[in-house]
């Protein structure tokens, strides 16, 4: 009986372990973020995805883009692949080794959100994206990309802890 | 004899063909890093490539152990529009065959690709030099870790060159909400270090499209007008469209050809293939796959099914085996055994 409760109380454990990581990651939207003080920026949810897909690598002021993600782990990375491009990180593999054999190289990978926040801060023409309340002076939110995915100019609902 | 050499061909080999990532797998990760590649600091150089081990049993041959290639890409990208990518590919660098002979007298060093490309926007690009033919979808992905097979079918390279010496505008533009991929190439039959096996363009112009449509895949079209070196005087019109979809690992493609010869109906080549692929477990799929193949001249048309094994070691590397079998197979296309390693690092 002992081992019957033990995977009980595991699968129980597992099921609240997996309701409270969805919830954080349907709660929070994300902010697609550029350098603070980069020339005006239209950007919609299909020149986003050209962009991560690298299929456009300028700005319109001929800067070269710098998209950066976050590791595949990462719940944000998730949301921000299947809101943009519509798969998650680990279906685009074949896609990205088909563009690696053309010499086209998937955008960096950053270690953190307060990594993302640095490099787009620093870097002239980079764009990443962070947890929306990660996102402060130093860089502009130009997109928002809510729970559902869709994509907007701002979060109107969202309060952030100070 | 023949039994001692064996072992020792398949550890030679796998050191070819896997040492390459094993030495990444080593090396310190920058950051920011990549996911495919390693990049030199601060040069805008990046090296990779990909490396295949093969070991096929062919109807009617001894069994055979190849370092089937190994390509060493090297790609340069700048702060500004001018890039540049160059495959330098070895091949047959090592080739054991029963009774236990090693030859490396079957190697050959050719530039699969070398080539300049300007980008003015996303929507016109220019290319300069020796790129891959886009002729249907497999020629442009043939590597071995990015495809399915061992085998390769039969009209993805024998109808055309495929590769091209020469000039190229492309780029992508929406239609329709979608995404429209094409590429416009001429080549006036120069080579930058030809590859031995192949018959080159003497003179080509063609275009690609690519158009693709969200949940219901990807559809091609290709046409090239040419001629080959061997043949100066036989001028080819080659038609072909191309599939692909994808979901959920599940894939379905397929590719269809059909060249015209100046020369007459009996020049003429065609042929077309349907390959589906079906996750198995979490790194294992299963591929099946019928190819119809009606080469120039007065031979039947061969049937080839394909029925294989793909286990997925990681996104990047990929262990296959399969078999072929043939019929009315008069072109003596390979049947049988054939399995392979290939790292793409």
């Amino acid at each position: 009986m002992r081992p019957i409760f033990i995977s009980r109380v595991t699968i129980i454990l597992l099921i609240w372990w997996g309701c409270v990581l969805s919830s954080w990651a349907a709660e929070e939207p994300l902010a697609v973020i550029v350098q603070a003080g980069q020339a005006k920026v239209n950007l919609g949810r299909s020149e986003l995805a050209a962009i991560y897909r690298r299929k456009r690598d300028f700005w319109e002021n001929g800067t070269k883009i710098q998209p950066v993600n976050l590791p595949v782990e990462s719940l944000a990375r998730r949301a921000f692949s299947k809101a943009i491009l519509g798969y998650a990180p680990e279906e685009l593999e074949q896609y990205w080794n088909d563009r690696y054999f053309h010499g086209v190289l998937p955008p960096y990978v950053l270690s953190s959100a307060e990594a993302v926040l640095r490099f787009v801060a620093e870097t002239p023409g980079a764009i990443g994206y962070v947890p929306y309340c990660d996102a402060d002076k130093r860089v502009s939110v130009v997109l928002v990309i809510n729970a559902k995915g869709h994509v907007s100019g701002s979060a109107t609902d969202t309060s952030c802890p100070k | 004899m023949r039994y001692r050499a064996f072992p020792a061909a398949l550890i030679i080999s796998m050191v070819f063909a896997l040492g390459p990532s094993c030495v990444r797998a080593a090396q310190s990760e920058p950051s920011p890093q990549l996911e495919r590649g390693w990049q030199l600091p601060g040069t805008g150089f990046t090296l990779g490539g990909y490396a295949t081990e093969n070991f096929t049993v062919k109807k009617n041959k001894p069994w055979e152990l190849s370092t089937e290639d190994l390509s060493l890409f090297i790609g340069w990208e700048g702060a500004g529009k001018l890039k540049f990518f160059s495959e330098l590919s070895l091949e047959d660098a090592l080739v054991f065959r029963q009774p236990g002979k090693l030859t490396t007298r079957h190697r050959s060093l050719a530039f699969e690709r070398a080539y300049f490309d300007y980008a003015h926007s996303e929507r016109l690009n220019f290319r300069l030099g020796k790129f891959l033919t886009p002729v249907g979808h497999w020629n442009l992905i043939h590597a071995d870790p990015l495809v399915w097979t061992t085998s390769r079918p039969l009209i993805t390279n024998l109808p055309f060159p495929t590769y091209a010496t020469g000039a190229m505008i492309y780029g992508t533009r929406t239609v329709l909400d979608n995404e429209l991929d094409y590429s416009l190439y001429a080549s006036n039959g120069q080579e930058i270090r030809g590859n031995s096996n192949q018959d080159p363009f003497d003179s080509a112009y063609g275009l690609h499209l690519t158009y693709a449509m969200p949940r219901s895949g990807q559809l091609g079209f290709s046409y090239t007008n040419f001629t080959q070196k061997g043949d100066v005087g036989n001028r080819q019109n080659l038609f072909g469209i191309d599939y692909l979809w994808s979901r959920d690992r599940y894939e379905l493609s397929g590719e269809a050809i059909y060249r015209v010869s100046s020369r007459g109906r009996l020049w003429d080549e065609k042929g077309v293939f349907v390959q589906a692929v079906v996750p198995l477990s979490e790194r294992l799929y299963g591929v099946g796959r019928y190819e119809y193949f009606h080469q120039a001249g007065s031979l039947p048309g061969v049937s080839l099914w394909v029925t294989g094994l793909a286990f997925r070691i990681t996104p990047t590397s990929v262990v296959k085996a399969e078999f072929v079998h043939g019929v009315n197979n008069q072109i003596n296309a390979p049947e049988g055994f054939l399995s392979s390693i290939s790292v793409l690092f």
